[in-house]
């Protein structure tokens, strides 16, 4: 299974299971990153990640700022900027900006499943 | 699907292996207005930006974007009705490409296998039943047929990838006439140049006919050249060939290259 089916998957499953989560989506990248647009990760509640936004640098920093977003409510737009060793002291080296938006998955729907491909469900949620 | 949400309508679209692109207006707090609009291939639309103007300029892109081969998604950045500049993230969906193998000898259970685990839609085409089965290929979709029965048992889209490894002279060249004429953007053929050319000689000299660019997306000897001697690595140099020709990289060292990734168009 691809990444994008396995963060699809499991988003499905947390809105199955109740569970409140955020998806943290790759949105823009300067300079080198070892992941590119597009790359996901969700992170629920329980901090279970699912997928990857970097070779590990940036992971648990994310997952921080997806329980304020969990909390919240809104969606954050952040950029980290790799090549400043001091923030990270690591020396990790990865020389690139990368700006990833974290956003809370829409939790509830009403109506009959949507999977059902019925044209009239509504949504209580964004 | 007018009232479904972008966002579900993009978890439909992963689930059932369609192209889609979901634009997302990156604007922080406020998550109720936050706009959002899902493209489908066949042209329908979910949601909307907020923005008339902008969900416009998002479907052109959306357009162009699923009609390339190996399109990227990108941020873009957009003005509004009013004038305004605005940041939307165009995430495009593609459906795992898929691997077809023609030939289930020994040597074609790595490139299975690592196909699959590139997340890959494979599936291993030959007619022996006592090769072609499941304890040989747990990861695969099986296919028993013989050349006869291809165009009926065998569909090839532009996102198919194939790799030749009868070990059968006529089985290859069977395989050659069906494939090279069929809309795959690949199709890599096992063995050495010579053997290549005695099958191409007897193709022709059946009347059989192949334009230019039908011969041009034929990779034989098949594989990057890293020294590949067991078939596990064979696997490996036929795969990494097959990532190069998708993503439209030259394959070798990255060592001395300007870019790692190919700058977006």
């Amino acid at each position: 299974m691809t990444e994008q089916a396995l963060v699809a998957k499991a988003v499905e499953q947390a809105r199955e299971e109740g569970r409140k989560a955020a998806l943290a989506t790759v949105v823009r990248v300067r300079g080198s990153a070892y992941r590119r647009e597009g790359a996901k990760m969700l992170i629920d509640e329980n901090e279970v990640l699912t997928g990857m936004i970097s070779g590990g640098c940036l992971e648990r920093d994310v997952a921080e700022v997806a329980k304020q977003v969990m909390e919240s409510g809104t969606p954050v737009l952040k950029t980290y900027a790799m090549d400043e060793d001091v923030v990270w002291g690591l020396g990790l080296g990865c020389p690139g900006t990368v700006d990833i938006y974290i956003e809370p998955v829409p939790g509830k729907y009403l109506g009959k499943d949507r999977r059902r491909g019925d044209a009239n469900v509504s949504h209580i949620t964004f | 699907m007018s009232r479904t949400l972008p966002f579900d309508a993009w978890l439909d679209c992963v689930e059932n292996e369609q192209e889609g692109v979901l634009a997302t207006a990156l604007q922080e707090g406020e998550s109720n207005k936050a706009g959002r609009i899902f493209f489908s291939k066949e042209g329908q639309s979910v949601g909307t930006l907020g923005d008339l103007s902008l969900d416009k300029q998002a479907e052109e892109i959306a357009v162009r974007k699923l009609h390339e081969l190996n399109p990227k998604s990108e941020s873009v950045t957009l003005i509004d009705e009013a004038g305004q500049e605005a940041d939307i993230f165009m995430d495009v969906y593609v459906p795992p490409s898929t691997l077809l193998i023609f030939g289930a000898g020994h040597d074609a259970i790595p490139v299975a296998k690592h196909g699959a685990s590139l997340g890959m839609r494979t599936i291993v085409v030959d007619p022996r039943p006592a090769y072609n089965n499941e304890e040989r290929f747990p990861e695969a979709h099986r296919v028993i047929a013989d050349s006869v029965k291809f165009k009926e048992k065998v569909h090839i889209s532009s996102r198919t990838y194939v790799v030749v490894m009868n070990h059968h002279l006529e089985r290859d060249q069977e395989t050659l006439k069906f494939v090279l004429r069929s809309s795959a953007p690949y199709v890599g053929v096992l063995g050495p140049r010579s053997r290549r050319i005695r099958m191409m000689e007897a193709i022709e000299g059946e009347g059989v006919e192949f334009e230019e660019e039908q011969l041009a997306k034929m990779y034989s000897p098949i594989g990057l050249d890293i020294g590949a001697v067991t078939p596990e690595e064979i696997a490996i140099s036929i795969l990494a060939e097959i990532i190069a020709v998708k993503t439209g990289h030259k394959g070798g060292f990255l060592q001395g290259a300007e870019h790692i990734h190919q700058v977006a168009k």
